[in-house]
């Protein structure tokens, strides 16, 4: 009996990760200093909550993020949702509209490239990902389900 | 001849190509084994446990433990003190160079076998060689950090060593050394591309530490590439990573 009990609350946790893993992870969160740092090359969360909690996904629509001072300048993005997934980051206001700001944030912080991932055709000989062991699989379940229960 | 085993906790996989190869793999997973026999934290058997136990001194470690230590502090001092093997409490954990290590060690034994076209992925670090079986460039997938089943890059590392490192399945096995307390769930996972397989893992390590940053120290690193994905599904990527993409001749 106690045994069945342990594998029902294994089976619940590890329903309750896959849970979390495919609806609360894509929860934007903002992190605190990402103004001052971070800002221009990371798209900010949209302004309006777009999870609401007992769904858990992104609504369908278009989202304009707050404008963000980022020290050396505004930074504003808009992204898009369709089908409940995260399909374009635009940005709308970037940092470079003087001289002296441009040169600030060619040289300190480069404009990178981002886009949204997708899945490839599976046509690969050799996979990286991060490493997997089942020790590894049971302290992540444990985190997850920790940031989970705030 | 592709042939995996199950060496330092993780699924080790090498081809190479050719049919009269079987000695040179065997060769490489007994120089893996050895390896992890050496520095396996979870081994109390091990040189690191002696060590890190007190009944051995890092001063009179052997040849092999004191290389490592040595490429550790090199790392160390190149990405700020973000790599560090030194944990909270204490111990010494090496693991997070080790694997790209004996990578680039088990590569080199297949090549000095005389073989030129084979490849070894431990736990998702990579070294390639040459071509695959059928004549193409070895195409490398990066995988979906939220769907593991799923490759959502595709590179063609031409040589170069790829390395991927990620919190999402081992829990936040890599920490901010200069702050053991903050989660890096920020990223979940960073692809780079590197000279070698080696100087791919332990710039992936450091890289991964530093969180949102660890992009830009590698685009700021000559010979580097990186391909870092958030916890909202956004790849950020280096100025050249693209080049690896789009020269795949396959």
């Amino acid at each position: 009996m106690k045994k069945v009990f342990v594998s029902l609350l294994l089976i619940a946790l590890i329903v309750a990760y896959v849970w979390y893993q495919t609806f609360v992870v894509s929860v934007p969160r903002e992190s605190e200093n990402a103004a001052a740092t971070t800002a221009p090359l990371v798209p900010t969360p949209a302004s309006s909550p777009v999870v609401p909690a007992a769904v858990g996904r992104y609504r369908d629509g278009v989202y304009v993020g707050d404008a963000v001072d980022a020290f050396y300048g505004i930074v504003q993005v808009q992204v898009t949702v369709s089908g409940g997934a995260l399909t374009a980051i635009a940005l709308l206001r970037v940092p470079d509209d003087r001289e002296r700001t441009i040169a600030i944030s060619n040289s300190s912080l480069p404009i990178l490239k981002q886009e949204a991932i997708k899945a490839q055709s599976a046509q690969v000989d050799i996979v990286s990902g991060a490493t997997q062991t089942s020790e590894g699989f049971i302290a992540s379940l444990a985190s997850a389900l920790g940031q989970a229960r705030r | 001849m592709r042939e995996t085993h199950l060496i330092m906790g993780m699924p080790i996989e090498i081809e190479v190509v050719g049919d009269t190869s079987q000695p040179a793999i065997e060769d490489a997973f007994a120089y893996l084994a050895a390896v992890d026999e050496r520095f396996s934290t979870y081994k109390d058997t091990s040189e690191i446990a002696a060590i890190n136990s007190g009944s051995a001194t890092a001063v009179e470690a052997s040849e092999e433990m004191q290389e490592v230590f040595a490429l550790a502090e090199k790392t160390r001092n190149e990405t700020r003190g973000f790599f560090n093997i030194c944990r909270p409490d204490g111990r010494l954990d090496p693991s997070g160079i080790v694997k790209g290590w004996a990578v680039l060690n088990a590569a080199r034994r297949i090549a000095a076998a005389g073989h030129a076209h084979f490849f070894i992925n431990a736990g998702g670090d990579v070294a390639t060689s040459g071509k695959n079986a059928r004549g193409e460039d070895w195409v490398v997938g990066v995988r979906n950090p939220f769907n593991p089943e799923e490759v959502v890059k595709r590179i063609c590392p031409q040589g170069k060593g790829v390395a991927t490192s990620g919190s999402y399945l081992r829990g936040a096995h890599i920490y901010n050394p200069h702050n053991s307390s903050q989660l890096l769930d920020e990223m979940v996972s960073i692809t780079i591309i590197g000279p070698d397989v080696l100087e791919a893992d332990r710039y992936a390590t450091a890289a991964f530490a530093m969180g949102r940053e660890g992009v830009f120290f590698i685009e700021s690193l000559p010979g580097f590439e990186a391909y870092a994905i958030d916890r909202r599904g956004v790849a950020t990527m280096t100025s050249g990573f693209e080049e690896y993409t789009k020269t795949c001749q396959c």
